[in-house]
């Protein structure tokens, strides 16, 4: 009994670090037989849940990140003043909105300012929460990324559609030609599309908030 | 209890906290062993996608909720949904709870994604990578606290052959010979 509990232990004090090193790639979805209708599942519980920024524990999350092909911009180039080291264990401490859409009409004026917005999440990052995207309040075409660090803030799947409240700082990222052709690649295989990476010749500029807390419904 | 020498507490210890610490293991382990995984699957969400086609649908420049309602009327859904999405030109994304409608306007192609979090997995995720962060924090460190105990307890339980100074030290040493191993080739 003893010896089988130690054995347990044992593997599980194996297991903890190991779960931190799994690596993060966008499976090729396997499209279902055709289907006009479905039953969706039931309604998530209500409440509201508050997630904050702390010092990061798991250190092979980084590596993870980098394999992350669902985020494209974990390999960008921070640009110019944005490089600055942020403090997590910060979280939110603002209580004014910024508009996204002011931030998307004209970001360099908020390039390296900390700002607090809120909308309604459009896409999230299905493998490990560690993206969303926020619609635009004025122009439904548009929408702000919150990148966050990899288990600092996971955003759940189920906050789709929900209105999330993210306080950042804003970043321009350079995302080189290559990542750029590799996760335009992946989206179109995801998509069963075509794609010619020779249609992408120059690197992409990207505007984002590196999130610092949020606050979204359960 | 007094008068007991030290094996017996450590037998005392390793029992007791032993006895706590299965829930945790077992979840902890469970969890350890999806997300090593996350290469290859979702070990948080079973994402079903559905592809469909309703025609092409009428539109303007730019999405509304009568455009929305008349796609999930094809789609034969009622009405409701959460928020409306423009991807591109051509595009609108229709999310309701829990399920995500992307149309292509111009030809009719639906892709529905079905979001339903996994019964036991996602809860178990959801503690072993502490995403409650908070108060759970020191309970997962108390926890590794605990099995720090048990592994040093575990290996002075018996003595003689099958302890620590026979059977007991060349398993230890295993132990601890795997991720040395590991360790070596990979980095």
């Amino acid at each position: 009994m003893n010896f089988a509990t130690t054995l347990l232990t044992m593997g599980a004090l194996l297991c903890l670090p190991a779960a931190g090193l799994a690596q993060t790639q966008d499976p090729t979805p396997q499209p279902k037989p055709v289907a006009q209708k479905e039953t969706p599942p039931a309604p998530a519980q209500q409440g509201e849940r508050v997630q904050q920024g702390e010092k990061a524990k798991d250190k092979a999350g980084e590596k993870a990140k980098d394999d992350c092909a669902n985020c494209p911009d974990a390999k960008a180039v921070p640009a110019g003043a944005t490089a600055k080291a942020v403090d997590l264990a910060k979280g939110m401490k603002l209580k004014d909105f910024t508009p996204i859409s002011d931030i998307l009409a004209a970001p360099e004026k908020f390039e390296g300012k900390r700002v607090l917005v809120k909308g309604p999440a459009v896409a999230v990052c299905e493998k490990r929460g560690c993206w969303i995207n926020l619609k635009s309040d004025k122009d439904a075409s548009k929408a702000l990324r919150v990148k966050v660090e990899d288990g600092e803030i996971v955003f759940p799947m189920t906050v789709m559609g929900k209105e999330v409240q993210a306080e950042g700082v804003v970043e321009k990222l350079v995302i080189p030609v290559e990542t750029l052709r590799e996760a335009l690649k992946k989206s179109a295989e995801a998509k069963g599309e075509t794609f010619d990476p020779a249609s992408v010749k120059e690197p992409r500029v990207v505007w984002q908030l590196k999130g610092l807390g949020a606050k979204f419904p359960k | 209890m007094a008068g007991h020498n030290w094996r017996w507490w450590f037998h005392a210890i390793h029992r007791d906290v032993g006895y706590l610490c299965v829930g945790l293991v077992l979840i902890y382990s469970v969890s350890g062993i999806a997300v090593n995984h996350v290469a290859d699957w979702n070990p948080n969400y079973a994402i079903a996608k559905v592809n469909g086609n309703i025609g092409a649908v009428a539109h303007g420049a730019e999405v509304d909720d009568a455009l929305a309602r008349a796609v999930l009327g094809r789609l034969d859904l009622s009405p409701e949904y959460l928020t409306l999405f423009q991807p591109g030109p051509h595009q609108l994304r229709i999310v309701r709870e829990n399920h995500t409608i992307d149309v292509q306007l111009d030809t009719g192609a639906v892709r529905h994604e079905i979001v339903t979090p996994r019964p036991i997995l996602h809860p178990a995720n959801y503690l072993h990578l502490n995403h409650a962060k908070q108060i759970w924090t020191w309970v997962a460190d108390a926890f590794a606290v605990a099995l720090i105990v048990l592994a040093i307890t575990g290996m002075f339980l018996l003595r003689g052959k099958q302890g620590i100074t026979g059977r007991g030290l060349w398993l230890t040493a295993a132990g601890f010979a795997v991720p040395l191993f590991f360790l070596w080739l990979y980095l």
